[in-house]
Protein backbone atom coordinates (compact mmCIF):
# COMPACT_ATOMS: atom_id res chain seq x y z
CA UNK A 1 0.00 0.00 0.00
CA UNK A 2 2.62 2.45 0.67
CA UNK A 3 4.19 1.77 -2.32
CA UNK A 4 1.22 2.77 -4.01
CA UNK A 5 0.65 5.64 -1.45
CA UNK A 6 4.20 6.75 -3.30
CA UNK A 7 3.21 6.17 -6.24
CA UNK A 8 0.05 8.65 -5.98
CA UNK A 9 2.37 11.42 -4.04
CA UNK A 10 4.73 11.11 -7.01
CA UNK A 11 3.27 10.60 -10.25
CA UNK A 12 -0.56 9.63 -9.84
CA UNK A 13 -0.72 10.38 -13.40
CA UNK A 14 1.38 7.06 -13.65
CA UNK A 15 -0.65 4.83 -11.45
CA UNK A 16 -2.89 2.17 -13.28
CA UNK A 17 -5.74 -0.41 -12.81
CA UNK A 18 -3.00 -3.30 -12.29
CA UNK A 19 -1.60 -0.72 -9.50
CA UNK A 20 -4.85 -1.19 -8.12
CA UNK A 21 -5.48 -4.78 -8.59
CA UNK A 22 -2.13 -5.71 -6.92
CA UNK A 23 -3.87 -3.67 -3.65
CA UNK A 24 -6.39 -5.91 -4.06
CA UNK A 25 -4.85 -9.40 -4.53
CA UNK A 26 -2.64 -7.85 -1.07
CA UNK A 27 -6.54 -7.98 0.44
CA UNK A 28 -7.39 -4.09 0.40
CA UNK A 29 -10.85 -3.51 -0.19
CA UNK A 30 -11.96 -0.70 -2.69
CA UNK A 31 -13.04 2.01 -0.14
CA UNK A 32 -9.93 1.22 1.87
CA UNK A 33 -7.70 1.71 -1.34
CA UNK A 34 -10.06 4.74 -2.03
CA UNK A 35 -9.85 6.82 1.35
CA UNK A 36 -5.82 5.77 1.17
CA UNK A 37 -5.87 8.15 -1.54
CA UNK A 38 -8.43 10.61 0.28
CA UNK A 39 -5.22 10.71 2.69
CA UNK A 40 -2.14 10.61 0.32
CA UNK A 41 -3.89 13.67 -1.69
CA UNK A 42 -5.10 15.96 1.17
CA UNK A 43 -1.47 15.80 2.92
CA UNK A 44 0.09 16.44 -0.06
CA UNK A 45 -2.32 19.23 0.35
CA UNK A 46 -1.38 20.77 3.91
CA UNK A 47 2.23 19.59 3.17
CA UNK A 48 2.35 22.51 0.18
CA UNK A 49 0.37 24.91 2.13
CA UNK A 50 2.71 24.20 5.40
CA UNK A 51 6.20 24.65 3.72
CA UNK A 52 5.03 27.36 1.58
CA UNK A 53 3.76 28.97 4.71
CA UNK A 54 7.54 28.08 6.40
CA UNK A 55 5.95 26.91 9.54
CA UNK A 56 8.43 25.60 11.53
CA UNK A 57 8.50 21.91 12.81
CA UNK A 58 6.80 21.54 16.13
CA UNK A 59 10.11 19.46 17.04
CA UNK A 60 7.64 16.65 18.67
CA UNK A 61 10.55 13.99 18.42
CA UNK A 62 12.99 16.84 19.87
CA UNK A 63 9.92 17.66 23.08
CA UNK A 64 8.71 14.12 23.56
CA UNK A 65 5.23 15.71 23.46
CA UNK A 66 2.39 15.40 21.00
CA UNK A 67 0.78 18.69 21.56
CA UNK A 68 2.10 21.98 22.36
CA UNK B 1 24.83 31.79 10.78
CA UNK B 2 23.52 34.47 12.69
CA UNK B 3 20.12 34.88 11.55
CA UNK B 4 18.64 34.32 15.03
CA UNK B 5 20.56 37.19 16.00
CA UNK B 6 18.61 39.41 13.22
CA UNK B 7 15.66 38.36 14.95
CA UNK B 8 16.40 40.24 18.00
CA UNK B 9 18.02 42.86 16.73
CA UNK B 10 14.68 43.78 14.73
CA UNK B 11 12.53 43.76 17.82
CA UNK B 12 14.31 47.62 17.95
CA UNK B 13 12.42 50.88 20.06
CA UNK B 14 9.14 50.45 18.04
CA UNK B 15 8.97 47.08 18.32
CA UNK B 16 5.43 46.80 16.22
CA UNK B 17 4.80 43.40 14.72
CA UNK B 18 7.20 44.18 11.99
CA UNK B 19 9.35 42.23 13.66
CA UNK B 20 10.83 39.56 11.01
CA UNK B 21 8.06 36.86 11.19
CA UNK B 22 9.76 33.20 11.62
CA UNK B 23 7.59 31.94 8.63
CA UNK B 24 8.06 32.92 4.72
CA UNK B 25 4.31 34.33 4.65
CA UNK B 26 2.90 35.95 7.37
CA UNK B 27 0.98 34.24 9.71
CA UNK B 28 -1.91 36.18 12.07
CA UNK B 29 -0.35 34.25 15.57
CA UNK B 30 -2.81 33.12 18.02
CA UNK B 31 -2.82 36.47 20.31
CA UNK B 32 -2.68 38.53 17.46
CA UNK B 33 -5.97 37.14 15.76
CA UNK B 34 -9.03 39.52 15.59
CA UNK B 35 -12.48 39.59 14.27
CA UNK B 36 -13.75 36.64 12.35
CA UNK B 37 -9.95 34.83 12.12
CA UNK B 38 -10.23 35.16 15.94
CA UNK B 39 -13.60 33.68 15.76
CA UNK B 40 -12.04 30.69 13.35
CA UNK B 41 -9.39 30.18 15.80
CA UNK B 42 -11.79 29.37 18.58
CA UNK B 43 -14.02 27.43 16.61
CA UNK B 44 -10.94 25.44 16.38
CA UNK B 45 -10.15 25.07 20.12
CA UNK B 46 -13.45 24.44 20.73
CA UNK B 47 -13.50 21.07 18.45
CA UNK B 48 -10.15 20.18 19.44
CA UNK B 49 -9.98 21.42 23.40
CA UNK B 50 -6.83 22.53 23.48
CA UNK B 51 -5.48 25.99 23.47
CA UNK B 52 -2.80 27.04 20.86
CA UNK B 53 -3.56 27.05 17.60
CA UNK B 54 -1.12 24.33 15.22
CA UNK B 55 0.71 26.23 12.62
CA UNK B 56 -0.96 24.46 10.05
CA UNK B 57 -4.02 25.64 10.95
CA UNK B 58 -2.75 29.06 11.38
CA UNK B 59 -1.95 29.30 7.96
CA UNK B 60 -5.58 29.53 6.97
CA UNK B 61 -6.33 32.53 8.92
CA UNK B 62 -6.27 34.77 6.36
CA UNK B 63 -9.56 32.96 5.04
CA UNK B 64 -11.36 32.74 8.27
CA UNK B 65 -13.91 31.06 6.22
CA UNK B 66 -12.21 28.75 4.29
CA UNK B 67 -10.27 27.98 7.73
CA UNK B 68 -13.47 26.30 9.10
CA UNK B 69 -13.66 24.10 5.87
CA UNK B 70 -10.29 23.38 6.26
CA UNK B 71 -10.99 21.60 10.27
CA UNK B 72 -14.30 20.08 8.80
CA UNK B 73 -12.25 18.56 5.99
CA UNK B 74 -9.23 17.24 7.89
CA UNK B 75 -11.57 15.99 10.58
CA UNK B 76 -14.24 14.39 8.90
CA UNK B 77 -11.94 11.84 6.93
CA UNK B 78 -8.68 11.77 8.69
CA UNK B 79 -9.03 12.43 12.57
CA UNK B 80 -11.27 9.35 12.46
CA UNK B 81 -11.87 5.69 12.10
CA UNK B 82 -13.24 5.25 8.62
CA UNK B 83 -12.42 2.17 5.91
CA UNK B 84 -8.71 2.38 7.49
CA UNK B 85 -8.07 2.80 10.96
CA UNK B 86 -7.20 6.11 11.96
CA UNK B 87 -3.44 4.49 13.07
CA UNK B 88 -3.16 3.55 9.90
CA UNK B 89 -3.95 6.64 8.19
CA UNK B 90 -1.56 8.09 10.25
CA UNK B 91 0.81 6.15 8.72
CA UNK B 92 0.27 7.09 5.11
CA UNK B 93 0.22 10.75 6.38
CA UNK B 94 3.49 10.69 8.09
CA UNK B 95 5.02 8.93 4.96
CA UNK B 96 3.63 11.25 2.32
CA UNK B 97 4.82 14.26 4.95
CA UNK B 98 8.63 12.48 4.75
CA UNK B 99 7.89 12.05 0.54
CA UNK B 100 7.09 15.59 0.52
CA UNK B 101 9.68 17.05 2.22
CA UNK B 102 7.54 18.43 4.86
CA UNK B 103 9.10 19.02 8.12
CA UNK B 104 6.53 19.95 10.11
Amino acid sequence: MLDYVKLITDAAYRSTAEDVQKLRDAGWKEEQIAEAVYITAMFAFFNRVADAFGVPSQDYLGTGKLTP
Amino acid sequence: MNSDNDAKHSAGPDSTPTAKPNTKIRIIEDAEATGETAAAYDFWRAGSGRQQVPGIIKCFGARPDFLRRVIEFGNTVHFSEGHLSRRYKELIASYVSYLNRCPY
